[in-house]
């Protein structure tokens, strides 16, 4: 039988791998069971802190014979010692607000200070990870926390999903300029983050709409393109003046963004323009014309643009015959 | 964002092939999904039993005149139908003569009205906020992207109520327990690094989204590979590297789209035999990029790598065995050597499923109970010995066969989620 120091080389790395690799296979089914055993402990504390905390917010609301300041100097030293603690009790929080408005909205509010939550949420969004300062973002938001040069930081944080809640704080938190900070932006936004725009100004701003031409001047493109949009968007009839010009952009998304507005604002002046302009046009602007004579026009406006519309060009043509069609079914 | 009024419509292409036994309800479940502005173009692929009939009377179905026109070249389409029930809008089916999977996606490509396109088997399950997520990727990015994929994920034993998943549920078969380890790895290991890098080269057809003007101006799928769902990505990747236009490929590191994989060895043989002849293919067609600095990582590293780990890899190992066996019997073989070397493969082989396992765990954790995690690490420390060997070689017969010049793609015939294991048929 050969020793160890007598064996080959070959052999002898072999093993070494084959202990290497045997100790990683072991290592990691370990911590695959702690991670498992974590996740289920915590699961269960999450429900229990929940329970607590609902119990906690309704006897601090409702409770009318209590020494309220008792009561959450009690809660804090023994039901938020830990992280999870916190977490959990800011979401109840935040579940229960939404639910009131008001004078408990109020009393939520001054719970979450007396608790020293804000300290909390502060800490996470100087000290923490991307995760955490989009979560600290969101709960202030939700709890109307006024943080706006603090959050104002993050409106061009390279982590998306920062900047998503720092664009819904700006809208939540706003009473009267919920678009304020299109000003302190300093790079395009994505369409998904002017999608989001639009539904926080549709579904979570509670203000007056702002009047979107005062941004179709900005240095951001998308921006520009929002602010066209959105005043499709909200009806903002009177700013059909302003949009017309951007008929002749020399940005594509511009051009294209400014008729489809202006088709929404049913602009019947601007189709002579559309079809003169026709044969210049880019394929993408060109079937965004001929959308628009089905809109605005008639069949007559469409059988002017007829001899420019190439053979070779499948997608326009096919574009241009699907409103034929249209007008044929119509007149039929 | 579901709300929002602003998202971009997608079409979502489902080739059906003799799909009767489900068709209905797959469609149902793709009706329910949550999304604002989505269309449905089931593309009926000369199926021989009653697919189309039970559509036509499921969904109240009627012929429909709008024009359309065949920017990629396809078999005849005998009818296109619409629904004359307002509930089912968004539902259009497409009659023709069959083409094979690749053919009927070019039919819906040239039909579908949408900007987005996504491809899916019509028998896959989707998350109900699948689209969304899909969709995410080509309004975030600086660059224009052309396509992106997410994670599948294996249904087989799930329990399925209204065309959606409800508890997720380990397979009681070895075969499928297999599957999903080879998932895990495949998915949260390969193709989430693959995309950090931005080398994909592979979005799976049952289920990715792309651009559909990016899709036609690379001319569609490819109708001679079965590997259709690799070569169109490498063709449009190559082509947008071709043109020096920026772009990118997105990839959800979300499950967002759950299938049925084969529970019968029959099967997967004839899957894994195509999917070796796909990548074989695919490599051959555009084998100007590898080791073609022109195009970058996937010059460099995507398409070497296929070559060498995906196509050769069954090869080498194939010979490597012969050549084990050959030794055997010549009384040649250093059992020392051999057994060591035995417990290094092995043991690496081992690691890489297991950290594919812990990656699950740490991320996602589908499996809750802690039974089923025991199940998966048993069936990885038996993958070596039974499963890889067989996918081995019927990625062998894979490219012998495609040597031999067979270009049958296979009909899988279905029995559903929830009920028995699938049947292929060539």
């Amino acid at each position: 039988m050969k020793t160890w120091e007598d064996s080959e080389w070959i052999f002898k790395i072999n093993a070494a791998f084959t202990l290497l690799f045997f100790v990683l296979i072991l290592s990691f089914i370990l911590t695959l069971l702690i991670i498992r055993l974590y996740k289920n402990r915590r699961n269960r504390l999450k429900k229990i802190y929940e329970a607590s905390a609902e119990e906690f917010i309704n006897s601090y609301l409702f409770e009318e014979d209590i020494d309220r300041g008792v009561l959450v100097e009690k809660y804090e030293i023994e039901n938020l010692k830990t992280n999870l603690q916190k977490k959990v009790f800011l979401k109840s929080l935040v579940g229960i607000n939404e639910n009131f408005k008001g004078e408990s909205s109020i009393a939520l509010k001054k719970l979450f200070h007396q608790l020293n939550l804000d300290a909390f949420l502060l800490k996470n969004l100087q000290k923490g990870d991307w995760d955490k300062q989009s979560r600290a973002i969101y709960l202030l938001a939700e709890l109307s926390i006024k943080k706006n040069n603090l959050v104002a930081t993050f409106l061009n944080a390279k982590r998306m999903e920062v900047r998503e809640q720092a664009i819904y704080y700006y809208l939540k938190v706003s009473t009267g300029k919920p678009l304020e900070f299109f000003s302190r932006l300093t790079t395009d936004l994505t369409p998904w983050e002017l999608i989001y725009v639009e539904d926080s100004l549709k579904y979570y701003y509670e203000g007056s709409m702002p009047d979107f031409s005062k941004w179709l001047d900005h240095k951001l493109i998308s921006i520009v393109i929002f602010s066209i949009k959105m005043i499709a968007q909200f009806d903002q009839f009177e700013n059909i003046p302003k949009v017309i010009p951007f008929v002749d952009h020399p940005d594509e998304k511009v051009r294209k963004q400014a008729i489809k507005t202006l088709c929404k604002l049913s602009c019947h002046d601007i189709l002579g323009k559309l079809i003169d302009k026709f044969p210049k046009e880019s394929t993408v602007i060109k079937k965004e014309i001929i959308s628009a004579i089905m809109q605005l026009g008639i069949r007559v406006d469409l059988l002017a643009i007829k001899t420019h519309v190439s053979e070779n060009d499948w997608s326009t043509k096919l574009a241009f015959e699907r409103v034929e069609q249209h007008f044929n079914k119509l007149t039929a | 964002m579901l709300q929002s009024s602003s998202l971009p419509p997608v079409s979502i292409l489902a080739p059906a092939f003799n799909e009767e036994a489900n068709v209905v309800d797959n469609v149902r479940s793709l009706l329910t999904l949550n999304y604002p502005f989505y269309e449905i173009v089931i593309i009926n692929d000369g199926s021989k039993d009653k697919t189309l009939e039970r559509l036509i009377k499921s969904f109240n179905l009627v012929e429909d005149d709008t024009l359309y026109h065949n920017f990629i070249e396809t078999q005849a389409i005998n009818a296109v139908y619409v629904s004359k029930n307002k509930s089912f809008k968004n539902l259009k089916v497409v009659d023709k003569i069959n083409g094979g999977k690749a053919d009927a996606l070019n039919a819906g490509i040239n039909i579908c009205k949408n900007e987005l396109i996504c491809s899916i088997d019509v028998d896959c399950i989707l998350e109900g906020d699948a689209l969304l997520k899909m969709v995410k990727p080509f309004l975030s990015g600086k660059k224009k992207v052309i396509a992106a994929g997410g994670i599948i994920r294996i249904a087989n034993s799930c329990v399925v109520e209204h065309g959606r998943i409800v508890e997720v549920r380990l397979p009681d078969t070895y075969i499928a327990r297999a599957q999903i380890i080879e998932y895990f790895r495949a998915f949260l290991m390969g193709r989430m690094a693959w995309s950090r890098i931005d080398g994909l080269l592979l979005i799976s057809g049952a289920f990715g989204m792309f651009d559909k003007n990016a899709v036609m101006e690379a001319g569609g799928y490819n109708t001679n590979t079965v590997g259709e769902d690799m070569e169109l990505l490498v063709r449009m990747r190559r082509r947008m590297r071709e043109k020096g236009e920026p772009y990118s490929v997105g990839f959800i590191p979300d499950p967002l789209c759950w299938t049925e994989v084969p529970q019968d060895w029959r099967v997967l043989h004839r899957q894994r035999n195509r999917w070796a002849r796909g990548t074989a293919e695919t490599l051959s067609i555009h084998r100007k990029m590898i080791f073609n600095p022109k195009y970058r990582i996937l010059g460099l590293l995507s398409t070497p790598y296929w070559l060498f780990f995906e196509w050769m890899a069954p090869i080498v190992e194939f010979f490597g065995l012969a050549f084990f066996i050959a030794l055997l019997f010549l009384g040649q073989l250093n059992w020392v050597f051999a057994l060591s070397f035995f417990l290094v493969a092995y043991c690496f082989s081992v690691l890489y499923s297991i950290t594919a396992l812990f990656f699950e765990e740490y991320s996602f954790q589908q499996y809750k109970k802690t039974d089923q995690t025991f199940k998966l690490i048993v069936a990885a420390f038996l993958e070596p010995f039974f499963y890889h060997p067989f996918v081995i070689w019927a990625a062998l017969k894979g490219n012998i066969d495609l040597l031999r010049g067979r270009k049958a793609w296979g009909n899988m015939v279905r029995t559903g989620l929830g009920k028995q294991d699938i049947n292929e048929t060539e």
